[in-house]
């Protein structure tokens, strides 16, 4: 026990030093700290505006602001981040409101009203994701399309999935027309070898009966009052550029539109209103926002913001049904973007800030 | 969103990687003479001082870690200030070090001097590398004032050298064997061993083998929402790894002063790559696949008293291969292969005792293909030729480089490629202002670039030839001093710099109609100021007991400056503006005592420094237990350890929650 000197070990300038040190670190075990709560407004006070916030990839923060027209306050989030990863499309159908989480693979359910939560239906096979993409209703039942190559069916009174029926592959937007859906297979995941392909689903028999050629990589698709379908596609990014085009539903037959529409779009009563993205030579973009007539199938306006303001990268478009005001999100990637709000004049009424990705609006 | 998923591994395995290539940002100063680990193991060239070096070097040597719980060189160089490492949790999970937060891509990850590249995302996995058989590791912010040394070496902000042990003929042992054996928390096992012989008077050998496996399963608990909705428990999943490592060296040290380092290097990896961790969903399918094969020689010569000369030659081939097999009908699987060879020769002239020159030049060719639909099969050729000068004398340490790079892009399809020249500078002193005082004062400016990787201009949606380099220029000013105060505390160093950078054109990632269809535009600037300070310090007890202690700090402001962008002087995602690392080591006659903490200040994930898209503080404490025995001719070694003791939630990256507490025993036999 030659080492062992208990003299040395106890000796006040061991005790002092051994002090000295554990004091150094002090600081830093005192200082985990937590973040602070966030508090937002999480009142929905209608009528006003849902805003659904895409958020950034894999940081589980999209989003839902709302923007009151009796307060004219906009919320940030009224999920305060517990909505998912990758808010894609989100409709109301009755009194509800139903928005597809891809990355998280839910359906998440709200009250349209209260903004409550009602049911997070989870979209999986086993245990493996489906990734659930765009909706549309028919009948009592709700639809999406789904990434694995799918549509499924909801029940909106049990909120349960009651179907699941295949179509092509990574199918985007879905629409309803007299007994069938109309859903764009892009086949996306595999760049460079997009599909150009719709299929039509039956919706008694839930089986898909036809596919119709469409422009390469179809994307959004929307029925109109008038039996016809409109659906953008987005080209190859590379020598084929995106489009926009009709679908009659009693012949099939798909007619090309030479509008500069090729993104999003909205159809309220008899307009439809769109925006189109074009790259130029120096890899910079241009946004297109028109209005096209679906009764008279001709084009309202090419150039619909009237007083010059810019809009960087529009991201979505959303109509108000009452004052029929035109909501434009702009988006800056990768931080919270804005939404500029026009009047059916073209000229800028408001300006939003909201999350993320604004993508989509609901009114209520 | 989903047709980038292809785009993943290609552009640096995160989105983080895309769009913040180069803003992802700490060190230790050693004075302490170069002594031999043991007997065998010595350098094949010395290392440089760090208290005469006119920017900031750090060591790390295999005596300091080996009494860690440390097993990837990602965790020992948390300890180093000015070293940022983004670590996306797990064994397995991607880690790279950027410097002062420039980025990645304008850190030099060298294996015993010769850079290893990636003409992909110019990024190195520093996962891949284990401290078993690695016996320094040294660090430079700016640059080396070694002047022997490959162009390539100076391309960037600053170099990580990995240097493996030397076996020399002429040490007194014969032969040696060593083999370790690792084993801990998540299934984890690694066994090692490595064998060196002494062949003749001129060559000695020296191979070894890695064997790594692990689970890596481990348990966390994700916070849902911003105000921390609810806690839920869950499991990481697709996290295991297995690995294997195979090394063989031939030293020579001929009669004419020549002497020759060749190395042979094999690594294969089948691992699950864990990706971001979401809400409500714990499916994860992609899975990763790497062999890595490269072989390099080092030759140095001494022509004459004045003039010596080194060259180099490296064959570098790498082979990945990414599946996703996302949906049960959907299985994606990416193919991906780089070449590269390399050759060196760098002469120094020694005019006279204080100056000596030397001119460096490097040839490079590097070739990619992919099974991509877009593939264009880009391949690079650079040239790169310095001009370096140095005076040095006990009071003055000063070097003046200058760096001009060529590079030539060719590709089977498209448009013009990239032809870029370039000039870029380097100039540093260290002064000793008073005499015989250990006391240094330093500083140094370097302007660099980063090439667009072929990730950024060949395989974005929207492919943007007209990429311009990234720009950085670096000022540095500092301090330093090391001192002692009779027994009690026999060593004392310390050192202050203070720095800013600038970063013009920077590669960002930008959407061009929605987030999944973007282009890398030259589109930010990035003002980055701060301090770095660390110490070292050993206390004496008594006798028999003898404290050692490291600590590091760093306060910096990483502030985005495009103009007109309404992320305007906003801090730069994961970029705190606290940083601190210590490590303390108690020597005692009866056991090794080690206790290691890290500590990050609040950062934030997105471009926009909102509170709700913070990430919050966190500190991380080990503490490691190790004693050795002798019996007869061999040395056992036991060590014991726990990481992050307190079992501390946190995130580095968002999304990608790290390991809770760890246990980890490893035993080491040396003969």
């Amino acid at each position: 026990m030659k080492y062992l000197n208990t003299k040395t070990v106890w000796s006040p300038v061991f005790i002092r030093h051994s002090l000295l040190v554990a004091l150094m670190y002090v600081p830093v075990l005192f200082s985990c700290e937590q973040n602070e709560p966030s508090t937002f407004s999480n009142i929905i006070t209608p009528p006003g505006v849902y805003i659904l916030n895409q958020g950034s990839d894999g940081k589980n923060n999209a989003g839902l602001s709302y923007y009151s027209f009796k307060t004219g306050e906009t919320s940030f989030d009224i999920f305060n981040g517990t909505l998912g990863d990758t808010g894609q499309d989100m409709m109301a159908y009755g009194s509800k409101l139903y928005i597809t989480v891809s990355k998280s693979s839910v359906v998440t359910v709200l009250d349209l009203k209260t903004g409550k939560l009602l049911k997070r239906i989870s979209v999986k096979k086993d245990e493996q994701q489906r990734t659930p993409r765009y909706l549309t209703y028919y009948e009592g039942n709700v639809y999406a399309s789904t990434y694995d190559g799918n549509v499924i069916r909801l029940d909106t009174t049990s909120l349960e999935i009651t179907g699941v029926t295949p179509v092509g592959s990574n199918p985007e937007g879905i629409a309803a027309v007299n007994g069938k859906l109309y859903v764009a297979n892009s086949n996306g995941l595999e760049f460079g070898n997009p599909d150009k392909t719709l299929s039509v689903v039956d919706i008694a028999s839930f089986k898909e009966t036809k596919r119709i050629t469409v422009g390469l990589n179809p994307y959004i698709v929307k029925a109109d009052p008038y039996g016809d379908i409109y659906l953008t596609y987005l080209g190859n990014f590379n020598d084929i550029s995106g489009g926009f085009q009709r679908v009659n539903t009693f012949t099939n037959e798909v007619t090309d539109i030479n509008i500069p529409a090729n993104q999003q779009f909205t159809i309220v009563d008899d307009l439809l209103y769109y925006f189109g993205i074009t790259y130029n030579a120096d890899y910079t973009t241009n946004c297109s926002f028109g209005i096209f007539n679906v009764k008279t199938e001709t084009p309202v306006t090419n150039q619909f913001i009237a007083d010059g303001t810019i809009i960087n990268t529009a991201y979505g478009i959303g109509v108000d049904p009452d004052n029929k005001d035109v909501y434009i999100a702009d988006t800056n990637y990768s931080n919270p973007g804005t939404v500029v709000i026009f009047g059916q004049d073209g000229k800028k009424k408001k300006t939003l800030n909201v999350g993320i990705n604004a993508c989509q609006f609901i009114f209520n | 969103m989903f047709k980038k998923i292809y785009f993943y591994f290609l552009l640096g395995l995160t989105t983080e990687g895309i769009f913040f290539p180069a803003l992802s940002a700490q060190e230790i100063q050693d004075t302490i003479p170069i002594h031999r680990l043991n007997e065998v193991e010595i350098n094949a060239s010395p290392l440089p001082s760090p208290f005469k070096a006119s920017a900031p070097l750090q060591i790390l040597k295999s005596s300091d870690w080996s009494k860690f719980n440390t097993m990837q060189i990602s965790d020992a160089i948390q300890f180093l200030s000015g070293a940022q490492v983004k670590d996306y949790g797990g064994i397995g999970g991607l880690k790279t070090i950027s410097i002062r937060n420039l980025g990645a891509n304008y850190t030099n990850v060298a294996y015993d001097g010769i850079a290893i590249t990636d003409y992909q995302t110019g990024q190195i996995d520093l996962g891949r590398f284990f401290l078993d058989h690695v016996e320094t590791i040294t660090f430079h912010i700016g640059e080396s004032d070694q002047i022997l040394q490959t162009a390539q070496m100076q391309s960037l902000a600053g170099t990580l050298n990995i240097i493996t042990p030397s076996f020399l003929p002429g040490d007194k042992k014969k032969r040696q064997l060593k083999a370790s054996l690792k084993a801990g928390s998540f299934g984890l096992i690694n066994p090692s061993v490595s064998f060196g012989k002494t062949l003749n008077h001129t060559f000695t050998m020296h191979v070894s083998a890695d064997y790594l496996k692990t689970d890596g399963n481990y348990p966390f608990k994700q916070a849902i929402g911003y105000a921390n909705d609810s806690i839920a428990k869950r499991k990481r999943n697709n996290s295991d790894v297995e690995s294997l490592k195979l090394e063989a060296n031939l030293l020579g040290k001929f009669e004419n002063h020549g002497k020759l380092r060749f190395k042979t290097y094999y690594y294969r990896s089948e691992r699950g790559l864990p990706s971001a961790v979401i809400y409500y969903n714990d499916y994860m399918s992609e899975r990763l696949n790497d062999r890595i094969f490269f072989t390099q020689a080092s030759y140095t010569q001494l022509l004459n008293e004045k003039i010596d000369f080194q060259s180099n030659a490296k064959f570098n081939f790498s082979f990945t291969n990414y599946t996703n097999n996302m949906y049960s009908n959907r299985y994606l699987e990416n193919l991906y292969y780089q070449r590269e060879y390399y050759l060196n020769a760098t002469f120094r002239y020694k005019f006279s005792k204080q100056w000596s020159f030397s001119w460096a030049n490097d040839g490079i060719y590097g070739n990619f293909n992919s099974n991509l639909p877009n593939n264009v099969f880009p391949s690079r050729v650079t040239w790169l030729s310095a001009f370096s000068g140095k005076y040095e004398t006990e009071t003055y340490n000063l070097t003046a480089k200058l760096l001009y790079t060529s590079v030539n892009d060719y590709v089977r399809i498209v448009k013009t490629p990239v032809d870029y020249h370039r000039f870029s500078p380097y100039i540093g002193f260290s002064i000793c202002p008073i005499r015989n005082i250990p006391f240094r004062l330093r500083g140094f400016y370097k302007n660099t670039f980063r090439m667009p990787t072929f990730g950024d201009i060949y395989y974005s949606i929207v492919t943007n030839v007209n990429l311009k380099p990234e720009n950085a220029r670096q000022y540095n000013i500092g301090f330093t001093g090391s001192t002692g105060w009779g027994d009690r505390i026999p060593y004392f160093s310390f050192a202050v710099d203070l720095y800013h950078n600038r970063i013009e054109n920077k590669i960002v990632a930008v959407p061009v109609s929605s987030i999944y269809i973007w282009s890398t535009q030259n589109y930010d600037k990035v003002n980055i100021q701060g301090i770095d300070m660390n110490f070292k310090m050993h206390i004496s007890t008594s006798s028999s007991f003898l404290w050692k202690i490291n600590g590091t700090y760093t306060h910096q402001q990483v502030l985005d400056k495009t103009p007109e962008s309404p992320m305007y002087n906003q801090q730069i995602p994961y970029t705190p503006r606290h940083t601190a690392s210590g490590w303390m080591e108690l020597e005692t006659p009866w056991v090794n005592f080690n206790y290691t903490v890290l500590y990050s200040g609040k950062r934030y994930y997105e471009r926009i420094n909102r509170p709700e898209y913070c990430l919050p503080a966190f500190s991380e404490h080990g503490i490691t237990l190790s004693r050795w025995f002798k019996w007869k001719d061999v040395s056992f070694s036991v060590k014991a350890g726990c990481q992050n003791l307190f079992n501390r939630q946190y995130e580095v990256i968002r999304s990608y929650p790290m390991q809770g507490r760890t246990f980890r025993i490893e035993l080491k036999i040396d003969n």
